[in-house]
C-alpha cells in the first residue's frame, strides 16, 4: 500500500531541507499529534488504527498544502504559513499529549533510504536514540535491527515502500543499552489529493512483554505436549475418573495391574473414589488414599483437572514399601523404647570439643538437671560445659585418643548438675566412621554412677582406715583361704617371723608359715602345723593359744574363721607375748616369794602368840593359885598381886589384838558361826566392867530391849561390846556416865554406847578407825591404849555384815552406834575361806 | 576296867615345865593321880603303858604334837577311849577344828584358869565314864 520507505521519506526530507524554517512543515508535524491523540482516546490497537487515519488526514492536509506551495512557489507557502499560524494556538497542547502517549510515532520520507523526518520522544525513551540521531543517521534503523529479523524486515520494508499497502510487522531491535525490544511497527503511505505519495506515517509499540508471554505460552504448550505422552508410558497405572465415577481414561499399566490382581479396573481405586474426585474438584487440591486389593496395598493419588471436571488417579502398589515401613517403624519403636529404658543417657554427638549433641535421650535431665533439648545442637548449652572443669581435660584427651585410634572409649568423670551439686558419671562410647574411615559422629551412653562412686570412696576410705589400723597393730595378722593361699599378711607378722619378703609379694602365694624355714621358728613345728590344721578343721574361734618359739620367744595366737557365703577364710593373729610372759613369770615368782613371806609372817605371829601366851599362862595360872588356893596373903600382898594380874591380862589382850590384826591383814579373820544373844553379851560385859567404872564413880546405865538372838560369833561380838564399853569408861572422867542401849530397828539390831567423855576432835574423826591411831585428846591425857581397839571393833561389825558410826563433840562425849543384821546377810560370813588362805 | 577306889590317873603333857607343874599341882589338889610327860613321845608311851583315865595334852610340843598324840591314841583300840583335853595357845578356829577332828574331846585356850581346867577334867571324866558304861 505504501511506497518503499526510502522513497516515501524523500519528499519530506527535501521539503525540510529547502524550507527548514518553513512553518508549513512545522504545522504538518504538529498536526500529527492531534491524530495520535485521537488514537489514544479511541484506545487500544483498533482505536489506534482509526486514530492513525485521522492523523494521516491532518498530515495529508498539511503536506498537500506544502506541495501546493511548491507548485505555486511562495504563494502557497505563504498561505500554508498563514494556516499554520492559525493552528499555532492549539499546537502546544496537542504536542504535549502526543509525546506522553505510550506509542512512538515517526514520519519517514518515501525516498530510497526512508529518511526520517520525525521521531517522537517516546522512541528515544524506548530505544535510547535521540530524534537527531534518527534524522542524521539513515543507517541507524538497519543497524539496530535484531540480526535474526533484519533481512526479513528490510525485505518487507522494501516491498511496501511507496505503496499504498498497509505495512505491519513485528520485529526485534537492540536498544542503545543492549536490551532486546520487541516492536510492532505499523505504517501507511500518506498521499495528497492527487494520489501522489507524500510520506510514511507510522507508529511503534513496545510489545516485548507480550512477546515474552507468548514465548512462555509456547514453551508451556511444548511441555504439555511432552507430558501428555507420559500417562501412556507410565509403568504405574494412571486413570482418569469423572465425578460420577466413570473411568474415561486408563493406561496400559492399569490394565496390566487389574489383570494381575484378577480384579476389575474400577477396583484399583478405593471405594467412594467418585466422591473423592468431587471433593478434589471443589477444593482444587489433590488427595491421597490407600486401598487394599487382593492383599496388595495400593496408594492412589488424585489430581483434580478443572477443565475436564475429572481427576487423574495415579495408582502405586506400595505393599512392600508399607511392609518395610512397618518393619522400620516397629524397629524404631523398639529402639526408642530401648533408648528410653536404658538406665543412662544415650547420645549421638559431633566429634567436636563441645560434644554438640545431635541426639540425647531424656535421661540426661536426671543426670545433668537440664532437659535434653537444651543440649541438642548446643541450643542452650554445650554438653562439654557440664563436665566438671577439673575432669574435662582428661575426658577430652581420652575421647580424642579414641577418635584417633577409631576405638571405643570409656571415661568416669563429674557432671555439674543444675542443682549446683556434682554427679559422677560413667561414659562409654565409640566413634562411628563412614566407608572412607572418616569419623561421622560419636555414639555412646552416660550412666549416673554417683552412688557407686560414693560407696567406692567410702569403701576405699574404710579399707584404708582398716589397713592402717591393721598395719599399726602390735599383732601379726594373717588371712588365708581354704586352699591355704595367703590373702593378707601384715608387716608385723613378717618381721616377727623373720620373713624377708614384703607382705605384698607374699599375697596370693601359699601361706608362708607352711614352709619348713618358717616352721623351724617354732619350738614344736609338728605340733604347730597340727594345731593349724585342727583349728581350720574345727572352724571355731580360739583365743590366746601360747606358742613357744625355738629362740625363746613366746607367741600368743588367736584364730577366727571368716565365713562369706560358701567360702571360709581363716584369720590368724599372732602376738609376741615374750615380754608379758617374762613379766608374768617374774610376777609369779614374786607372788611365790610373797606367799612364802606371808607364810613366814603367819608362822611368826603364831609363834609369837604361842611364845607370849605360854609365859602368860604360867603367870596368870600361878597368880590364880596364889590368890585362890592360899589364905596366907595379907591385903597389901593381894593388892600387889592384883596389879600383876591386871597387867598380865592387859598384856594378854594386847597379844590377842595383835594376833587379830595380823589375821585381819592376812584376810583370815574368821567367825565362829552360831547364835549370839546380844542382851546376854551386853550384860556379861557390863558385869565384867562395872567394878572398874564404879571405882571411878562412873554410872553405867544399861537399857537393853528384848531383841532376838542374831547370827554371829558370840566371842567376837563380846569383844566388840567389850571394846566399846571399856573405851567409854576409859575416856569418861571420874563421876561421869556411860550408857548402853540395845534396840531392834526393823531387821537391824542397834547397839549404842555413849559416854560423857572427852570427845574426839573433829579434824581427827576421819582417822578414828585407822590402825594404831590415837586421838590427841587421849594421848594428851596419857590414857593408855594401842590404837587397835576401834580398828578391831569395826572389823568385827563389818565381818557380821554390819556397820559402825559415831557422833562426838569435844568435852561433851561420844556415842558409837553399831548396826548388826538381825538375819544372816549374804557375805556376812568369814571373808575368806581355806582356799584363799592356801593361795 | 577303871577301879573305883583308886584315884583317876590323868596324864599331863607339856614341854613347858612351869605349866606342866601348874596343871599337875591343880589336878593333884583336885584329887587326881597325875602322870607328867615333857613331850609328845613320852606322853604317848606313858598313855600306852599306864592307861590314864584322861590326858591333858599341850598342842605345841617338840617331836609329836598334842594332836598327833591324840591321833595315835585313837588309832590304838587300847587307848581309843581315853578322853583328851588339848591345851593350846593357838586360838584360830581352824586349829581348834583340827584338834577336835583328830579326836580330842575338848580344848582350853592358853592362858587358862587352873580352876576351870580342873572342872573341865572332872566333866570329861564323868562323860567318859558315861560313855564307857
Amino acid at each position: 500500500m505504501d511506497p518503499p520507505r526510502a522513497e516515501r521519506a524523500e519528499p519530506v526530507v527535501r521539503a525540510l531541507r529547502h524550507a527548514r524554517a518553513n512553518c508549513a512543515a512545522l504545522a504538518a508535524l504538529l498536526l500529527a499529534p492531534v491524530a495520535v491523540l485521537a488514537v489514544a482516546l479511541a484506545g487500544r490497537e483498533a482505536g489506534a488504527a482509526a486514530a492513525g487515519g485521522a492523523l494521516l488526514a491532518v498530515a495529508a492536509i498539511a503536506w498537500r498544502a506544502r506541495r501546493d506551495g511548491e507548485r505555486r512557489e511562495r504563494t502557497l507557502a505563504d498561505r500554508f504559513a498563514e494556516r499554520a499560524d492559525q493552528l499555532m494556538a492549539s499546537e502546544l497542547g496537542y504536542r504535549r499529549l502526543v509525546e506522553e502517549l505510550p506509542i512512538g510515532v515517526y514520519i519517514d520520507a518515501t525516498d530510497e533510504i526512508s529518511s526520517n523526518i520525525y521521531t517522537s520522544p517516546q522512541i528515544e525513551r524506548l530505544l535510547g536514540y535521540t530524534a537527531d540521531e534518527w534524522r542524521e543517521s539513515p543507517e541507524l534503523f538497519v543497524d539496530i535491527l535484531h540480526p535474526d529479523d533484519r533481512q526479513r524486515v528490510l525485505d518487507e520494508v522494501a516491498r511496501t515502500n511507496g505503496r499504498h499497502e498497509r505495512y505491519r510487522d513485528e520485529y526485534r531491535v537492540l536498544a542503545r543499552d543492549g536490551r532486546v525490544v520487541w516492536l510492532r511497527d505499523e505504517s501507511i503511505l500518506v498521499v495528497d489529493d492527487d494520489g501522489t505519495p507524500l510520506f510514511h506515517q507510522g507508529c511503534l509499540i513496545d510489545i516485548t512483554d507480550r512477546k515474552l508471554a507468548e514465548q512462555a505460552l509456547l514453551d508451556q504448550q511444548h511441555e504439555l505436549e511432552r507430558l501428555s505422552a507420559f500417562p501412556r508410558l507410565n509403568p504405574n497405572p494412571v486413570l482418569e475418573l469423572t465425578a460420577d465415577g466413570t473411568i474415561v481414561y486408563h493406561n496400559d499399566a492399569a490394565e496390566r495391574m487389574a489383570e494381575s490382581l484378577g480384579r476389575d479396573m474400577a477396583e484399583l481405586l478405593p471405594p467412594g473414589a467418585a466422591s473423592v474426585v468431587e471433593r478434589c474438584l471443589a477444593s482444587g487440591e489433590g488427595a491421597r488414599l490407600e486401598t487394599v486389593v487382593a492383599d496388595r496395598t495400593l496408594r492412589v493419588v488424585f489430581f483434580p483437572i478443572e477443565q475436564t471436571r475429572t481427576a487423574h488417579c495415579y495408582v502405586a502398589d506400595i505393599t512392600e514399601r508399607r511392609q518395610s515401613e512397618e518393619a522400620l517403624r516397629e524397629s524404631e519403636e523398639r529402639y526408642r523404647t530401648l533408648v528410653t529404658n536404658v538406665p543412662g543417657a544415650v547420645y549421638r554427638c559431633a566429634a567436636d570439643g563441645e560434644w554438640t549433641m545431635q541426639y540425647v535421650s531424656d535421661r540426661i535431665e536426671s543426670i545433668a538437671g537440664h532437659p535434653a533439648w537444651e543440649f541438642l545442637g548446643n541450643a542452650v548449652r554445650a554438653f562439654g560445659d557440664s563436665i566438671h572443669p577439673e575432669d574435662r581435660q582428661e575426658v577430652e584427651a581420652s575421647i580424642a585418643q579414641a577418635i584417633v585410634d577409631r576405638c571405643a572409649y570409656r571415661a568416669q568423670y563429674r557432671i555439674l548438675h543444675a542443682d549446683g551439686g556434682v554427679r559422677w558419671v560413667s561414659e562409654q562410647g565409640q566413634p562411628v566412621v563412614d566407608a572412607e574411615g572418616e569419623v561421622l559422629w560419636l555414639d555412646g551412653a552416660i550412666f549416673d554412677v554417683t552412688e557407686q562412686v560414693r560407696a567406692e570412696h567410702e569403701l576405699r576410705s574404710t579399707t584404708s582406715l582398716l589397713r592402717t589400723l591393721i598395719e599399726n597393730l602390735h599383732s601379726g595378722i594373717l588371712v588365708e583361704d581354704d586352699a591355704e593361699v595367703l590373702r593378707y599378711v601384715n608387716g608385723v607378722l613378717c618381721r616377727d617371723l623373720g620373713l624377708v619378703d614384703e607382705p605384698e609379694t607374699l599375697i596370693g602365694q601359699p601361706v608362708p608359715l607352711s614352709s619348713p624355714a618358717a616352721l623351724a621358728a617354732f619350738l614344736d613345728p609338728d605340733g604347730f602345723r597340727a594345731g593349724l590344721a585342727a583349728r581350720r578343721q574345727a572352724g571355731q574361734p580360739v583365743h590366746g593359744e601360747e606358742l613357744p618359739l625355738a629362740d625363746g620367744r613366746v607367741f600368743e595366737r588367736d584364730y577366727v574363721p571368716i565365713r562369706v557365703g560358701e567360702r571360709t577364710s581363716h584369720l590368724w593373729q599372732y602376738r609376741d607375748i615374750t615380754h608379758r610372759k617374762r613379766a608374768e613369770q617374774e610376777l609369779e615368782e614374786q607372788n611365790r616369794q610373797l606367799r612364802a613371806l606371808d607364810q613366814m609372817k603367819d608362822e611368826f605371829v603364831a609363834l609369837v602368840s604361842h611364845e607370849l601366851r605360854t609365859p602368860l599362862t604360867s603367870i596368870l595360872g600361878y597368880l590364880e593359885l596364889l590368890l585362890t588356893e592360899t589364905d596366907e596373903l595379907d591385903e597389901q600382898q593381894r593388892h600387889f598381886l592384883g596389879v600383876v594380874e591386871r597387867n598380865a591380862q592387859r598384856l594378854l589382850r594386847l597379844v590377842g589384838d595383835l594376833l587379830f590384826v595380823a589375821q585381819m591383814d592376812a584376810g583370815r579373820l574368821t567367825l565362829e558361826e552360831g547364835s549370839a544373844d546380844i542382851a546376854g553379851i551386853v550384860s556379861d560385859c557390863v558385869l565384867g566392867q562395872r567394878p572398874r567404872a564404879e571405882a571411878r564413880g562412873i554410872v553405867v546405865d544399861v537399857d537393853v530391849a528384848n531383841v532376838p538372838p542374831i547370827p554371829g560369833d558370840r566371842a567376837r561380838l563380846g569383844q566388840l561390846v567389850d571394846n566399846l564399853l571399856s573405851n567409854a569408861i576409859k575416856f569418861t572422867p571420874d563421876g561421869g556416865s556411860v550408857g548402853l542401849r540395845v534396840v531392834s530397828a526393823g531387821d537391824v539390831v542397834v547397839l549404842e554406847v555413849s559416854d560423857s567423855g572427852i570427845g574426839i576432835p573433829p579434824d581427827e574423826q576421819a582417822r578414828l578407825f585407822d590402825r594404831f591411831f590415837r586421838a590427841s585428846t587421849a594421848t594428851s591425857r596419857q590414857i593408855q591404849g594401842t590404837g587397835l581397839g576401834l580398828t578391831i571393833t569395826k572389823a568385827i561389825a563389818e565381818a557380821h555384815g554390819g556397820s559402825i558410826s559415831f557422833e562426838s563433840s569435844e568435852e561433851r562425849g561420844t556415842t558409837f552406834r553399831v548396826g548388826l543384821p538381825a538375819a544372816a546377810a549374804p557375805g556376812a560370813r568369814a571373808p575368806h575361806d581355806e582356799e584363799d588362805i592356801a593361795a | 576296867m577303871t577301879v573305883d577306889d583308886r584315884l583317876p590317873l590323868v596324864l599331863v603333857a607339856d614341854d613347858d615345865a612351869d605349866i606342866r607343874a601348874l596343871v599337875a599341882f591343880r589336878l593333884r589338889k583336885s584329887g587326881y593321880d597325875v602322870l607328867e610327860a615333857g613331850n609328845g613321845s613320852e606322853a604317848l608311851r606313858l598313855a600306852k603303858e599306864r592307861r590314864p583315865a584322861l590326858a591333858v595334852l599341850d598342842w605345841m610340843m617338840p617331836g609329836l604334837t598334842g594332836v598327833e598324840v591324840v591321833e595315835h591314841l585313837r588309832a590304838d583300840p587300847a587307848t581309843a577311849q581315853v578322853p583328851v583335853l588339848l591345851l593350846t595357845a593357838r586360838v584360830q578356829e581352824a586349829d581348834v577344828a583340827r584338834g577336835l577332828e583328830a579326836g580330842a574331846d575338848g580344848y582350853l585356850k592358853k592362858p587358862f584358869s587352873p580352876k576351870e581346867l580342873s572342872e573341865r577334867v572332872g566333866e570329861a571324866l564323868a562323860s567318859g565314864r558315861r560313855r564307857a558304861a
